[in-house]
């Protein structure tokens, strides 16, 4: 029985301690195992095998090749991103503008859109629309959202026995990917933070990629 | 340091809001960079010199880029909504 190794797995009969020499076939069964060690050596390789499909190469191409490791380019504001050597594929993660929370008698700006420019196609992530205070009068507070959180505006109001609080809508969130080119050049968009007594956030713009 | 904004037209009408880096130099007839005193939005007309909010009311008028109604709300402990039928302050309760 020649190795059918590695093609499919063997199957040897393991002669027991009553059998004669010649049943199974005693020079017959060192012939197979004889003929799958070798297939296996060559399924192996030898030191720095040059042979593509044994182990031993396609290890060492897998160790010479490195652990990828993962780089952000990150966006406050608009610009291009260069793509890196040897960088074919990114992810984008794209926030638009927080509106803006207005007191009084007009809505707060709707946030701006970011938007990544892929070779694919512009993806594009819009801004959180802005709200109104829905009375007038009394006092006022609120906070600002964090920088680039593309969060809305935030408001509060007390005038006599009324009081409410208002906050604008987020920036919305999208995650995209695309194939790239190396050296290309890709607009990105920022959208900023509506207008308001409390203003939006700004949106941002993550480029998530793999540098070996 | 304060972030420099910059409104996209398409024709006089704000297409988009956008932060631009500090060195941007690419201002031209589609890109405006405006200020929080006199600020943009989506939506907004540029007149050549500053940006006009959607008129709320058809009796408001136009001061200084904010939209004012023609009779000042009252200033006193009470809330109010303007109500155009009447071209005046309501009490809300």
């Amino acid at each position: 029985m020649a190795t059918s190794y590695p093609t499919s797995l063997d199957t040897f009969t393991n002669p027991t301690s009553s059998d004669s020499l010649s049943s199974p076939s005693h020079s017959g069964l060192h012939a197979d195992t004889a003929d799958a060690i070798e297939a296996l050596q060559a399924k192996v390789g030898i030191d720095s095998s040059a042979v593509t499909s044994s182990l031993e190469y396609r290890i060492a191409q897998l160790e010479a090749a490195g652990s990828p490791i993962v780089k952000v380019a990150a966006f406050t504001s608009s610009g291009t991103w260069t793509v890196p050597a040897g960088v074919t594929y990114a992810v984008a993660h794209i926030r638009g503008g927080g509106g803006g929370a207005n007191f009084g008698t007009s809505n707060g700006g709707t946030g701006g859109t970011s938007s990544v420019a892929f070779s694919g196609g512009t993806v594009s992530a819009i801004g959180g629309g802005g709200v109104q205070t829905s009375f007038t009068g009394g006092t006022t507070s609120g906070s600002a959202p964090a920088t680039n959180s593309g969060d809305g505006g935030f408001l509060s109001q007390l005038n006599g026995d009324k009081s409410g609080s208002w906050k604008a809508h987020s920036g919305a969130y999208i995650v995209a990917a695309d194939t790239v080119t190396p050296a290309a050049s890709i607009t990105v968009t920022v959208g900023a933070g509506g207008t308001g007594n409390r203003a939006g956030a700004t949106g941002y713009v993550w480029i998530e990629y793999q540098e070996s | 340091m304060s972030e420099r904004v910059v409104a996209v037209l398409d024709g006089n009408i704000v297409q988009n809001v956008i932060v631009v880096a500090p060195d941007w130099d690419g201002a031209d007839a589609t890109h405006v960079e405006y200020t929080t005193g006199y600020p943009a939005g989506i939506g907004w007309e540029y007149d050549g010199t500053g940006f006009v909010p959607p008129k709320p009311y058809p009796s408001w008028v136009l001061n200084d880029y904010v939209w004012e109604a023609p009779v000042a709300m009252p200033d006193d402990d009470q809330s109010y909504v303007w109500d155009e039928t009447s071209t005046s302050w309501q009490v809300i309760d």
